[in-house]
């Protein structure tokens, strides 16, 4: 009688034990999540911060692309204003006497 | 006994292990979506920040290149407008030369031919009527026209660097070929014809 009941007690130690065991393996999981969650987090975070960083970094870029724009344009404008300046001086004269003779009426 | 404990023991690490493992696969999923999302989310803001820049630098090219439109027409009106005051220059010097007489009866003839009148009167710039020849005159419109049409010389001085104002008694119809006049009103046929002596290139004309 005394032997069985040490037996039971010792199932039911056994079973206590397995018990706090899987209780133990319960928190461990729980804290598993609660890190993955809070990882996960800081994941999408630090990507975002990151494109963030990209898109600031663009933006700023657009200053220089202007001034690089600006220029590019600007020179190619000086360019094409001293070609017809140049090719127009050549037709000066006939380009005046053209309107002499509208204004003479010899057009 | 021992083999209750046993299998109590054996459940209980097998259950251990299931619930850890579920953990470790819940993190791995977890993270995994979590790289997806980030990529995403970080796509997203890199796509908008490029299209506001591409956006942005586009409005600045093309107002670059609008800016760089007036620019060019700016230097062709200054070619123009010097072109036109080198004519205005010759017409000044004009005046004072013999030429200029058989410039008044042209424009005189002209004038005469549109209005179509018996008698005419001719109106010039001060000191101007010196150069006009009524006979000849006469005689070359009746010549152009096939009509007979008298001309006499107004009073009145027109304020011009040259040309004449025909008109007929009445002053009900007249023609003003004052220089200023026909630049004004061949403006558009001139700053025309201007445009194309000097900016149009053999290539375009073909």
């Amino acid at each position: 009688m005394c032997a069985a009941h040490d037996e039971i007690d010792q199932i039911h130690e056994s079973e206590k034990a397995a018990n706090m065991r899987i209780e133990d393996a319960q928190k461990k999981a729980r804290k598993i999540h609660e890190g993955a969650d809070e990882e996960a987090k800081m994941i999408i975070k630090a990507a975002e911060r990151e494109a963030k960083d990209t898109a600031t970094r663009m933006l700023s870029d657009i200053e220089s692309r202007k001034v690089e724009i600006e220029s590019s344009v600007f020179k190619e404008t000086e360019k094409r204003i001293k070609k017809i300046q140049d090719s127009a001086q050549k037709k000066r004269d006939d380009a005046y006497q053209a309107v002499v003779k509208i204004i003479l009426g010899e057009a | 006994m021992t083999n209750i404990i046993e299998i109590i023991n054996s459940k209980t690490s097998v259950k251990e292990k299931e619930i850890l493992s579920e953990a470790e696969s819940y993190k791995t999923q977890k993270l995994n979506d979590a790289r997806t999302k980030g990529k995403e989310v970080a796509t997203a803001i890199t796509k908008k920040a490029e299209m506001a820049s591409h956006a942005e630098v586009s409005r600045y090219e093309a107002s670059a290149k609008l800016k760089s439109k007036y620019q060019l027409l700016d230097a062709k009106e200054v070619l123009i407008a010097d072109v036109l005051s080198s004519a205005r220059t010759h017409l000044e010097e004009l005046v004072k030369k013999k030429a200029y007489e058989k410039t008044l009866e042209k424009l005189i003839i002209d004038a005469a031919a549109s209005l179509e009148e018996r008698n005419l009167e001719i109106a010039a710039p001060k000191g101007h009527t010196s150069n006009i020849d009524l006979k000849a005159i006469e005689a070359a419109v009746a010549k152009a026209t096939g009509k007979k049409t008298t001309f006499s010389i107004s009073k009145e001085e027109v304020r011009a660097t040259g040309g004449v104002i025909v008109r007929n008694k009445e002053s009900t119809r007249w023609v003003d070929n004052t220089f200023e006049a026909r630049l004004e009103r061949f403006e558009s046929e001139i700053r025309d014809t201007i445009s194309s002596i000097l900016f149009v290139t053999k290539e375009k004309k073909e």
